[in-house]
């Protein structure tokens, strides 16, 4: 087999890219597993680094299987796409932990170009995006070492012109090459990341953390609607007695909403886009009750929007927003939206009852419990103390009356049921951070809310939010606009920009951080088949079906055709000349400008002996200039700097003499 | 399961060899080439392939997930790879390789093959493989337009006239991702002289020889002990033996010839052992009559090669040695 050279820095280099690969994925895999792949970068890079023999291949066969049997056992087979990328990474390192010739460390590479792309399932992120790119190179100058004697500097130079090169084209293909719809269903990743779940069970939390982690960013085609934005994204309509649940009536039999009827009888709120970030979980975004033309998207009877199908990457939407019908509830959803099935809280159930003799409609019932909050004396909190037993509602309401939103909805939800007036817990957001710039609105995970829809007869579905009077600041803008909650919650926070919004610049530099990964989002990672057809169309006109492929072909053609002539174009060489044959050239240059120069053929020590005696008042720094010249040309003398900083003063001299 | 892939393989190469036969050889079929567009191979390597599979992989995951940054690598890479084979293509364009001759060898010794290489524009990562030999095989970085001299060693070990086979200039540039090659048939034939086995000399000088009457055709000289002869006081002390003056007080003086003046015939027949054992003798008898300038007359069972001297003899009586079939008379 043919000879590695640099295998050392060959090696180092790969183990380096599994390195990064490895503490990206240490946020997706299991700690355990994560060890042992670190274990294994450490020990590969100590073993190169120290010129120690390799481990024979029955201990690493036995190794290989100890840690695909951990794999198994801590990641487990329902999550499809990060065992395959656990088993792509344990594969890699125990290759390179035992490659030694020239074809081992092919396949090495090339896996890691797989690899690498695998990042891009679980992030797409500007940051992620560059990080990649950087590594990408680094793989294809390992490639070049491969096949060369270069070190790697220079490698890593060849590469990145290469990869320069071929990037436009590239983009250009992504651009106009026709979107393909999925060969087939991919399981997606699951990305454990949401502020909601399906149930909300408020009370055995102590610390509400708080994550600056983009959900969605909604963009208004017009005026944006009046504040408070309650983006709804999940119901629960069913109680067990702690936690508000979503029943699987509502999880299947989610009827398709008639579209025409919401948009005939209520009045349009609002207009606008939505690029929501990847997730696993189906739901989507929007206001009150929202309808939605676009592809993968579904909208069912109770305004909630859906994706059609999982998609791993950032998905673009259009919505409109309607006012919830004033049609009155059927019985079965009366009976459904007003059932208790546990009644273990009953001072609360009391106190119900207690607003209820007290008032006379719904409408009076419903300012009632808001003034309730009010006069109480509840407060807001995201360290609120854990409750647990039968009675956590009870608890709540009469011993601790701290609490978030979840505590908030929860407590009401079950009093207007418990008075018999439909309500339902919803989750979703509220609010978020406005910019003006681009009439974007960027609502993340610490905006995560909970809150009440209550059926008031000739109103219809009406928000119920207790939070807003306990705590009414959460309304306008995001949290982290809001002065009051303001230091609680960047206690909360992990660290990020975001937490050091205190500062002028360095909330310039987030938002315009954000105005850039929002163009990124909505340019790059959302540029999908109907976005193509648009640009295409705006290209062609309506004849796209055929001159598309036309012209990808051509000008990827022409492209080709145009770099190999250049490489074949037959190369003039320029021999480079010495730096004092250049200053001489410029004296010569000067000589024949002021016709002093001697049209024989002198060697140029006897021309700048010719021109000092037709140009006498230069003649003392031509003749400097000509020692100069004869010493660094004839005597062997380096051309040092202080020699040219000379010949350039020389040359300066000369000229300006008259 | 074995048999099987070794008659694939077989069935492959046999093809390959057809392919090579019918279309190729007349165009190699030259002591020197220069690469060109009639001449040169391009396609990807087997690193390329699995490049090439790759980039589907990426293609297809990027199809399926919809995530156009997957999308974006799987194009950079096709583009790489057409870029490479282009960059491949004009790295190798313009290479001259000749032939300048092949250095036979002595058994257990490989034949050298000398080349020549040089490029009018900088040409790199070049290897030249003779004959799908992993082990004749040498690999230059650049070759820029100062011509190279290269030489192979043959993988020929044993004795024998070789064809030289079909001689693979190839090029991984760049990256390893394409190969790049061409080939140069040489028309010529090299040889594996025997080993030498040593042997007695006189004990083969044939009594055959017409032209000595006693066996062998002697002069004065100083090498061989002849006999001894009476003392004449013109000989001078140096070469009386002492021995026999102690013993019989007799003076005689030691007689010395030269086997310089003498024709020697070599004879496989009278030679003993093996096959290639009396041919590793008769080699070593060639070349030590050659070094003393001895006339000599060979003969093999199917050839007889006539009395000379000289190094272009020595040639001679070595290949003809070393194309020895066997011996048919017997």
């Amino acid at each position: 087999m043919i000879e590695l050279k640099n295998e050392k820095v060959i090696n180092l280099s790969l183990c380096f890219i599994y390195a990064c690969l490895v503490i990206f994925f240490s946020a997706h895999l299991p700690l355990p597993f994560i060890s042992v792949l670190a274990g294994l970068c450490l020990w590969n890079a100590f073993i190169t680094g120290k010129n120690i023999a390799k481990p024979n291949a029955w201990l690493a066969n036995i190794l290989a299987a100890g840690a695909l049997g951990l794999m198994v056992f801590t990641i487990g087979m329902s999550d499809t796409v990060i065992l395959f990328v656990a088993m792509l990474l344990l594969s890699s390192l125990f290759k390179l932990l035992q490659a030694k010739n020239k074809k081992h460390y092919h396949v090495i590479t090339t896996l890691t170009f797989f690899s690498l792309s695998s990042v891009y399932l679980f992030s797409q992120t500007i940051v992620t995006t560059l990080t990649v790119s950087g590594l990408y190179i680094l793989n294809f100058a390992v490639l070049g070492l491969l096949e060369s004697k270069h070190n790697l500097k220079i490698s890593a130079k060849q590469s990145s012109k290469l990869l320069l090169m071929a990037l436009p084209l590239a983009i250009f293909l992504l651009l106009f090459l026709p979107k393909m719809p999925a060969f087939w269903q991919l399981p997606g990743p699951k990305l454990a990341k949401t502020g909601l779940s399906e149930q909300v069970d408020p009370f055995d939390i102590a610390k509400l953390s708080n994550s600056d982690e983009l959900v969605f960013r909604a963009t208004f085609s017009k005026q944006p609607p009046l504040t408070p934005y309650y983006w709804r994204a999940i119901i629960h309509d069913e109680f067990n007695g702690n936690a508000w649940l979503t029943s699987d009536f509502l999880k299947y039999n989610n009827q398709q909403s008639n579209q025409n009827l919401a948009t005939e009888q209520n009045t349009l709120i609002a207009n606008y886009s939505v690029i929501a970030e990847p997730a696993t979980q189906k739901w989507l975004y929007g206001l009150t009750y929202s309808t939605s033309n676009s592809k993968n998207v579904d909208a069912n009877a109770l305004g909630l929007l859906r994706k059609q199908s999982y998609q791993a990457k950032s998905l673009q939407y259009n919505v409109a927003s309607y006012q919830f019908s004033v049609n009155p509830l059927n019985e079965f959803e009366q009976n459904r939206y007003t059932y208790l099935g546990f009644k273990q809280n009953i001072k609360t159930n009391k106190l119900a009852m207690q607003l209820k003799e007290q008032v006379s409609n719904e409408q009076t019932f419903y300012n009632a419990l808001l003034n309730y909050f009010v006069e109480q004396n509840f407060t807001y909190t995201l360290t609120p103390s854990p409750m647990s037993g039968n009675n956590t509602l009870d608890q709540f309401l009469f011993e601790n009356k701290r609490g978030f939103c979840g505590h908030y909805a929860s407590a009401a939800a079950f009093i207007f049921r418990s008075a018999g007036i439909p309500a339902r817990v919803v989750s979703g957001y509220l609010g978020g951070e406005y910019n003006n710039d681009n009439n974007t609105l960027t609502v993340r995970q610490y905006d995560a809310h909970a809150w009440v829809e209550v059926y008031l007869q000739n109103k219809g579905w009406t928000i119920f939010d207790a939070t807003a009077v306990v705590a009414p600041e959460r309304l306008n803008g995001s949290l982290s606009q809001n002065q009051e909650l303001n230091e609680e919650f960047k206690n909360n926070l992990d660290f990020g920009l975001v937490s050091l919004s205190n500062f002028a610049a360095i909330n310039w530099l987030r938002l315009e951080l954000e105005q850039l990964d929002y163009q990124w989002s909505s340019w790059v990672l959302g540029f999908d088949q109907e976005k193509q057809n648009d640009f295409l169309k705006s290209l062609f006109g309506n004849k796209t079906s055929w001159l598309v492929p036309l012209f990808v072909l051509i000008t990827a053609a022409l492209c080709f055709a145009v770099y190999f002539i250049y490489l074949n174009w037959p190369k003039t060489k320029t021999a480079k000349l010495p730096p004092i044959v250049k200053a001489y050239n410029e004296i010569l240059h000067w000589g024949n400008k002021k016709n002093i120069t001697s049209t024989d053929s002198l060697s140029p020590s006897q021309q700048l002996e010719f021109m000092a005696k037709k140009k006498p008042s230069a003649s003392k720094e031509l003749i400097e200039f000509k020692h100069l010249f004869e010493n660094s040309r004839y005597a062997n003398k380096p051309f040092t700097k202080e020699r040219k900083t000379q010949a350039k003063d020389l040359i300066k001299l000369i000229k300006s003499s008259k | 399961m074995p048999a099987k892939k070794a008659k694939r393989v077989s069935l492959f190469t046999s093809f390959k060899r057809i392919i090579f036969e019918k279309f190729l050889k007349n165009k190699h079929l030259k002591n020197s080439i220069t690469l060109e567009h009639n001449t040169i191979y391009v396609l990807p390597s087997s690193l390329g392939w699995y490049f090439v599979i790759v980039a589907i992989l990426n293609f297809v995951m990027g199809i399926n997930y919809q995530n156009n940054l997957i999308l974006v690598m799987s194009y950079l890479m096709f583009v790489v790879i057409v870029l490479a084979v282009c960059m491949g293509y004009s790295n190798a364009k313009g290479l001259t390789v000749t032939f300048d001759k092949v250095l036979p060898s002595f058994s257990p010794q490989k034949p050298i093959l000398k080349l020549s290489l040089q490029s009018n524009s900088i040409c790199q990562s070049v290897s030249i493989t003779y004959n799908n030999d992993l082990k004749a095989h040498t690999h230059y970085d650049t070759i820029s337009n100062k011509s190279i001299s290269s030489s192979l060693l043959l993988p020929y070990e044993n004795r024998g006239s070789y064809e030289l086979q079909r001689i693979k200039i190839a090029s991984n540039y760049p990256f390893g991702l394409v190969s790049v090659w061409s080939y140069l048939q040489i028309q010529t034939k090299t040889y594996v002289y025997p080993a030498h086995e040593y042997v007695l000399s006189d004990a083969h000088i044939s009594s055959q020889d017409e032209y000595a009457q006693n066996g062998m055709a002697k002069k004065p000289g100083t090498e061989e002990f002849e006999n001894l002869l009476i003392h004449q006081p013109e000989m001078g002390l140096n070469r009386i033996s002492w021995k026999h003056y102690a013993k019989t007080k007799q003076l005689l003086v030691k007689d010395f010839v030269d086997f310089k003046t003498t024709n020697a015939l070599f004879d496989f027949n009278l030679m003993t052992g093996a096959t290639e054992q009396r041919l590793s003798q008769l080699c070593y008898l060639v070349c030590e009559a050659t070094e003393h300038n001895t006339p000599f007359m060979l003969k093999l069972p199917n050839t007889l090669i006539n009395i000379n001297t000289g190094q272009a003899h020595k040639q001679q009586c070595l290949e003809s040695l070393s194309s020895f079939a066997g011996d048919n008379n017997d």
